[in-house]
C-alpha cells in the first residue's frame, strides 16, 4: 500500500504524460524536432538555444534593406547629380564652355552611378554582415542575425557567398510583359524568390541556398523581457500550498507544466482553466488527501506557490536530487499516517 | 535555496550582463578592458546558471530567458573576424594562383568555353561548312545590327563617355560573370549560360572576321584585341568556380554531400573575386583603350600581349605547384 504513497520523480512525470498533450521532453533534448530551436554548444561546453528566423521576417528585413541599400544609393546619386550641374555652371561659365564640360563630368558621374549599382546589389550584404556581425540594416530592424551553423560569427567569406547565391534564391524572376503582355522594350522584371522558399522550407533550419552554400543559419535575437516569477494574491494560495506535503518532489516534466500552466491561466477564462486544470489537479489532490471540492485552478496555483516560491531547490551537486526523492518517500509515509 | 531567492540573487547579474551586451554592440576591441573582463566574468556565470537551470529547477520562461540572454552575449564575444589585410597578400599572390592552376574544373570550363567558343567561329566564319550558322545563333537583325555598330567606329570619345562605358561594362559583364558563378551550383544551367555565351561569342567572331563584312571587320578586330584576354578569362574563372562548387556536392569525395559543398565553396571563393577583378580591368581598357579610333592597332596588340603575359604569370608562375600540396591549406 505505501508503495503507491511514494512520489518519485517518474511517477509524477508519467502521471504528467498520462494525462495527455504535454509529453514534452525537456528543453536539451529534442525541442528541434518539433520546435525552430537550434541548439549550440559553446567552446565553455555550455548549450543554448536560438529561435530559428522563418521566411517571412527574413523577406520583411530583405525589403527594408532594399528600400535602405538603394534608398541610399539614390540619394547619393540625386547629390552627385546636383553637384555636377552646379559645378558644371561653375566651372563651365568660368571657361566659358558649360556644355564641354558638362560632357565630361556627366560621363564620369554616370560611369559611377553604374558601378555603384553593381557595388550595392552583389556587396551591401556582405560588407553589412561582415563589418555589423552578422546584421544589415534591415535584420537590425527585424532583431534577427546571420551565425554560422555552428553557432559562431559568420566571417567575410561566408557573408560574400551567402549573398552571392541570393541570385539562384530570387529565381525565376518574371518578366512584366509576360504578365501584362506590355511591350517587349519594358525590361523590368519580378523576382518570385520560389526557389529560396522552396529550399527554406525542406530543410529544419529554413536555410536558403545561399545559407546552405555558406553554412550560415539566421536566428532571432530580440531581448527577451526577464519574467518574474508569479505572485498571487488569492490569500488561499499560500495557505492550500502548506496542505501539500513536504516531502514532495516534483518530476521535471511536472515543474515545467505547472509553470506553464501559471503563465498561461491568466489569457483563460476561470472556467476553462478550472477545466483545463482538473485533469492534473484532480489526481495530485486525491493523493496528497486535499478535499475534492477544492478550485482546481486554485490548486495548481498553490503548486506553483510552493514549488517555485516556497520550496527549497534542490541541491545542484550530484546525486543530491536522487537522495531527496528518497528521503522524502521515508517521511512521508509516517506523515500520511498522521494525517 | 529557494527558486525565488535564487532568481532576485542572480536578476542584478544578469541584467547587468544584458546592458553589457548592449553596450558593446559596438567593437570588442574598443571597449574598455575591465569592461570587457567584467562581461566575461558575467557571462560565464550566466552559462552557468544555464547549465544549472535544471537542478535549480528554474521555471521554463526563466530558462528560456536565460538561453536569448547567453546567445546574445555568446553573439558579442564570438564576433565576426572583420577582412584580414595580412593574410591577403599569400591568398591574392600565392594560394588563389596555385588553386587556379591546379583546378580541374578550371580546366574543364576553359576546354568547354575555348572548345565552343573556336568551333562555333569556325562553322561561322566558313560559310561552306554549316550555311546560315551565325544567322541562327544572332539572327539575321542582330548581324544587321553588329555590322551597322562597327560601321562608322572610332570617333573621338571622351574622358567622360569613356568613364560611362566603363561603368557600363563593369556593371554588365561582371554581373554576367557573377550569375554565371551561381547558376553552376546546379550545374546544368550554369553550363547553359557559359555554352549560350561560348557560341554567341563564337559565331560573332567569325562572323566580323569574314571578309564580306567589309569595313566592319577591320573595325571590330580594333575594338575587341585589346580587352580580350583579360575578359574572356575572366568568364572562365568565374565559371570554373561555379563549377567546382556545383560539383562538390555531387562528387563529394568521401566527405558529407553538405561539407564538402561549404568546404569548396569557401575554396572558389578567390577565384571568383579574381575573376570580378578582371572584369574591372578588362573593362577599364574597354571603356578608355579599345574605343580609341586613331590608336595604331599594333598598339592595342601590345595591350592584349601584355595583358596575356600578366596572367601568364599570376597562374603559371605564380601559380606553379612549388610546394603543393604541401599543407598550404590553412589559408581558406
Amino acid at each position: 500500500m505505501s508503495s503507491d504513497r511514494k512520489f518519485s520523480a517518474t511517477e509524477t512525470d508519467s502521471m504528467v504524460r498520462g494525462i495527455g498533450g504535454v509529453n514534452r521532453p525537456h528543453a536539451n533534448d529534442h525541442k528541434g524536432a518539433i520546435d525552430t530551436m537550434m541548439l549550440v554548444k559553446t567552446p565553455e561546453n555550455i548549450s543554448f538555444q536560438y529561435e530559428i528566423s522563418g521566411p517571412f521576417y527574413r523577406f520583411i528585413a530583405y525589403l527594408a534593406d532594399l528600400v535602405f541599400a538603394f534608398g541610399g544609393y539614390f540619394a547619393a546619386i540625386g547629390l552627385l547629380y546636383f553637384l555636377l550641374i552646379m559645378t558644371a555652371l561653375l566651372i563651365g561659365s568660368a571657361i566659358g564652355n558649360i556644355p564641354q564640360f558638362f560632357e565630361l563630368f556627366a560621363g564620369v558621374v554616370f560611369g559611377l552611378v553604374l558601378v555603384g549599382f553593381f557595388v550595392v546589389y552583389w556587396f551591401y550584404g556582405a560588407y553589412m554582415e561582415t563589418r555589423f556581425n552578422g546584421q544589415t540594416l534591415g535584420k537590425r530592424l527585424c532583431g534577427i542575425r546571420v551565425i554560422s551553423v555552428d553557432g559562431h560569427a559568420i566571417d567575410g567569406v561566408q557573408a560574400t557567398l551567402r549573398n552571392f547565391f541570393r541570385f539562384l534564391d530570387i529565381m525565376p524572376i518574371v518578366p512584366l510583359q509576360m504578365l501584362f503582355g506590355l511591350e517587349a522594350q519594358v525590361l523590368f522584371a519580378i523576382p518570385t524568390f520560389l526557389i529560396g522558399l522552396v529550399v527554406m522550407s525542406l530543410n529544419r533550419k529554413f536555410q536558403r541556398v545561399g545559407d546552405l552554400v555558406a553554412g550560415t543559419v539566421v536566428i532571432f535575437e530580440e531581448k527577451k523581457h526577464r519574467p518574474d516569477l508569479i505572485e498571487f494574491e488569492d490569500e488561499r494560495v499560500p495557505k492550500l500550498a502548506e496542505l501539500i506535503p513536504a516531502d514532495f518532489v516534483a518530476s521535471r516534466g511536472l515543474t515545467q507544466v505547472v509553470a506553464e500552466f501559471a503563465e498561461e491561466r491568466k489569457y483563460l477564462a476561470p472556467q476553462r482553466s478550472a477545466d483545463i486544470a482538473k485533469h492534473l489537479a484532480g489526481p495530485l489532490m486525491d493523493r496528497f488527501g486535499i478535499l475534492g471540492n477544492t478550485d482546481p485552478d486554485l490548486f495548481m496555483c498553490s503548486l506553483y506557490h510552493r514549488l517555485f516560491v516556497n520550496q527549497e531547490g534542490r541541491e545542484p551537486q550530484l546525486g543530491g536530487g536522487k537522495e531527496s526523492v528518497e528521503l522524502g518517500a521515508l517521511i512521508s509515509g509516517e506523515k500520511r499516517s498522521e494525517q | 535555496m529557494k527558486v525565488a531567492e535564487l532568481i532576485k540573487l542572480r536578476s542584478p547579474f544578469w541584467e547587468e550582463l544584458e546592458d553589457l551586451s548592449i553596450q558593446m554592440g559596438g567593437r570588442l576591441s574598443k571597449a574598455d578592458p575591465e569592461c570587457v573582463s567584467r562581461f566575461a566574468t558575467l557571462y560565464r556565470a550566466a552559462c552557468a546558471d544555464l547549465a544549472l537551470a535544471e537542478s535549480y529547477q528554474l521555471p521554463p520562461q526563466t530558462v528560456e530567458y536565460l538561453h536569448r540572454l547567453v546567445g546574445r552575449a555568446h553573439n558579442q564575444l564570438y564576433r565576426s573576424q572583420s577582412y584580414q589585410f595580412k593574410s591577403w597578400t599569400k591568398r591574392i599572390f600565392s594560394d588563389t594562383p596555385r588553386l587556379i592552376f591546379n583546378d580541374p574544373c578550371i580546366h574543364i570550363a576553359t576546354i568547354l568555353f575555348w572548345g565552343l567558343f573556336l568551333i562555333a567561329a569556325f562553322l561561322s566564319y566558313n560559310t561552306a561548312v554549316w550555311p546560315g550558322f551565325s544567322e541562327a545563333v544572332v539572327g539575321v537583325d542582330g548581324l544587321d545590327q553588329l555590322r551597322g555598330n562597327y560601321n562608322q567606329f572610332g570617333g573621338n570619345r571622351g574622358i567622360g563617355s569613356g568613364a560611362f562605358m566603363m561603368g557600363y561594362y563593369i556593371q554588365n559583364n561582371a554581373t554576367i560573370g557573377l550569375q554565371c558563378f551561381v547558376m553552376m551550383l546546379l550545374v546544368i544551367p550554369g553550363v547553359v549560360v557559359l555554352s549560350y555565351n561560348a557560341i554567341y561569342l563564337g559565331a560573332v567572331f567569325g562572323f566580323m572576321f569574314r571578309h564580306d563584312s567589309g569595313a566592319a571587320s577591320e573595325n571590330f578586330q580594333n575594338f575587341v584585341t585589346a580587352h580580350g584576354p583579360f575578359e574572356l578569362t575572366a568568364i572562365i574563372l568565374a565559371a570554373g568556380a561555379g563549377l567546382k562548387i556545383g560539383l562538390s556536392w555531387m562528387m563529394s569525395n568521401g566527405l558529407n554531400r553538405k561539407d564538402s559543398l561549404l568546404k569548396t565553396a569557401r575554396e572558389s571563393l578567390p577565384i571568383v573575386m579574381c575573376a570580378v577583378v578582371l572584369f574591372i580591368l578588362a573593362a577599364v581598357i574597354e571603356g578608355f583603350i579599345s574605343p580609341l579610333g586613331e590608336f595604331p592597332w599594333w598598339g592595342k596588340g601590345a595591350v592584349a600581349v601584355g595583358s596575356s603575359c600578366l596572367l601568364m604569370i599570376y597562374f603559371v608562375v605564380l601559380g606553379y605547384p612549388a610546394a603543393w600540396p604541401g599543407g598550404d591549406e590553412d589559408g581558406f
